[in-house]
């Protein structure tokens, strides 16, 4: 009997001392070691992530985590939270019709970090880290990195792509440098034509622009004086290709006119819904990594009216952007992923100033995950009678983030490339506390 | 922006003067560029004070971008596209700015 266990300890022993001192060969060992221990596959399912970025903090209590039967100081005039198509799971009553496609996603009720302010919520939700001395970049300009043009990325426009305002240095490439911010689009997809930056210049009409091309060829005089300069025959290949993206097939990718009006209309024609559409057209054409920037959400007055406004559009926007991408069949390999950097407060403030809003709410809030590997129709952790505090499996970010790496193909705990020589993992602690996912993965 | 390494990291080893199809696209197209030209006071005063002389007016935006005169052909590429159907002499003037701004000299030289 001893003699066996002796013989297996020293056989692990052995196998552990083998793997780690590879360390060259980092990624093949602590997996090898971790997949006899955990019958998860570790296969990449997912090729594209959308992030809907609720910008400012959604409420929790009124999407996702409805709490009925707790009067009007939790839930005002939003008391009545409806089925979805999931036995046993009700979402609030101004999402009808993400309450229909309730199989195609699982909602996180208690994600949990603490924090109460913007910035550093923002920054660790989509990072990972805590502020330091280092600027960590985001997971969409760490997926920008790893599966961009250095990994056999060969679409027509940037890996990481905002619609449409960027959020800046809290969601950004931190120290992997410029050549990973993502590429915000500006303009208004809601709007005709979508003024991509740099792509539709907005009062240039084609005409003149094909005419100025040709003026600014006619004269370069230092290009045409030295015609075998290295440098200058870079120059024009650059420009070439600057004006392939203007003129070419990326001009076509943002087009929206290019849809029909029926899935027009069924987005909802508005900067989210139509946001969404365009975020759909990008996945398709194979872009790894897309935020929409849904502002707005940050209620601290006029918290049920704005939820009266916005919450439809949301449910529009979201809802069509899952079928559509079922129906296209891209769902099993595109995360959608839906969060903001906090949720809001579960006791209504009535009195004044607010007059009926909630306030920052990071100690506990919800988060929903979609396709690309992540099993639909399902419920993680969960959140006490009032949606104050977590009640079961507590989820950092990290351990959100590590999920989403690993459904991608990405070693969270393999080491993050960068420029700096520093000697970090992509995801360092996704395994923090009850680690990532795996409930539904 | 042109091969230059980051504000914070300074390193000499990523300086190289290639441009890169981002930049390029930002100098051709983007609102920004687009904007300073349109707004740029100075394109504005040479316009009125150079209006009824088209040759002179391309004279003073080469020497303003690029310090000097143009060549005889430069001038007639210059003419000719003031002429192009739906360019008028304002939108002509703007986009000889652009172009000017878009050439190797500019670029490379200023």
């Amino acid at each position: 009997m001893s003699e066996q266990q002796t013989t297996s300890t020293t056989r692990r022993d052995v196998m552990k001392l083998a793997l780690t001192g590879a360390a060259g060969a980092m990624l093949a060992g602590p997996a090898g070691l971790r997949a006899a221990t955990t019958p998860r596959r570790k296969v990449a399912t997912a090729k594209s992530v959308i992030q809907i970025w609720m910008w400012g903090g959604p409420s929790h209590l009124d999407t996702f985590d409805p709490k009925p039967g707790t009067g009007h100081d939790y839930c005002g005039p939003l008391d009545k939270p409806i089925k979805t198509n999931v036995d046993g799971v009700m979402i609030g009553q101004l999402l009808p019709m993400l309450a229909k496609q309730a199989d195609k996603y699982a909602i996180i009720r208690s994600m949990t970090h603490g924090i109460n302010a913007h910035e550093t919520a923002s920054y660790l939700v989509q990072t990972g880290h805590e502020p330091g001395r280092q600027v960590f970049p985001c997971i969409g300009a760490a997926v920008s990195l790893l599966k961009g043009f250095d990994h056999g990325y060969k679409g027509l426009v940037p890996p990481y792509i905002v619609l449409t305002r960027p959020q800046g240095r809290f969601s950004e490439a931190g120290f992997l440098g410029p050549k990973y911010k993502p590429f915000a689009t500006g303009g208004d997809p809601n709007r005709d034509p979508f003024a991509v930056e740099g792509i539709v210049a907005k009062g240039i009409t084609d005409q003149r622009q094909r005419a100025r091309r040709k003026l600014l060829g006619s004269l370069d005089a230092l290009g045409k004086a030295m015609p075998n300069n290295a440098d200058f025959r870079q120059f024009d290949q650059c420009q070439g290709k600057a004006y392939d993206l203007m003129f070419g097939d990326a001009r076509k990718l943002f087009d929206l006119t290019q849809e029909k009006d029926q899935t027009r209309e069924a987005y909802g024609r508005n900067t989210f819904g139509q946001s969404c559409l365009m975020a759909r057209r990008l996945v398709e054409h194979g872009v790894p990594y897309v935020t929409i920037n849904y502002t707005g959400w940050d209620t601290h007055k006029q918290h049920f009216e704005i939820m009266n406004r916005k919450l439809p559009e949301m449910d529009r926007g979201m809802a069509t952007l899952l079928s559509d991408l079922s129906d296209r069949g891209l769902l099993d390999s595109t995360i959608v992923w839906w969060s903001g950097e906090f949720g809001r407060g579960p006791k209504v403030q009535w009195n004044p100033p607010w007059n009926g809003g909630r306030s920052h709410y990071g100690a506990c809030f919800s988060a929903v995950l979609a396709g690309g590997g992540f099993q639909g129709g399902r419920v993680v952790g969960a959140s006490n009678k009032y949606g104050t505090e977590v009640a079961e499996r507590p989820v950092y970010p990290q351990n959100l983030l590590g999920s989403i790496y690993e459904r991608l193909g990405i070693d969270p705990d393999g080491p993050l490339p960068n420029k700096r020589g520093l000697n970090v993992k992509i995801m360092p602690n996704s395994d923090k506390d009850k680690g990532r996912l795996t409930e539904i993965m | 922006m042109f091969g230059r390494p980051s504000r914070d990291t300074g390193m000499h080893t990523e300086r190289n003067n290639k441009t890169s199809q981002a930049q390029q696209l930002h100098l051709l197209n983007s609102s920004s560029v687009q904007d300073k030209i349109n707004k740029s006071w100075r394109l504005r005063n040479l316009y009125r004070y150079a209006r009824g002389n088209q040759n002179r007016m391309i004279d003073m935006v080469y020497v303003t971008i690029l310090s000097r005169p143009p060549t005889p052909a430069e001038r007639n590429a210059a003419g000719k596209y003031f002429r192009v159907k739906g360019i008028g002499t304002r939108n002509g003037t703007i986009d000889l700015a652009w172009a000017l701004i878009n050439t190797k000299e500019f670029l490379y030289r200023h």
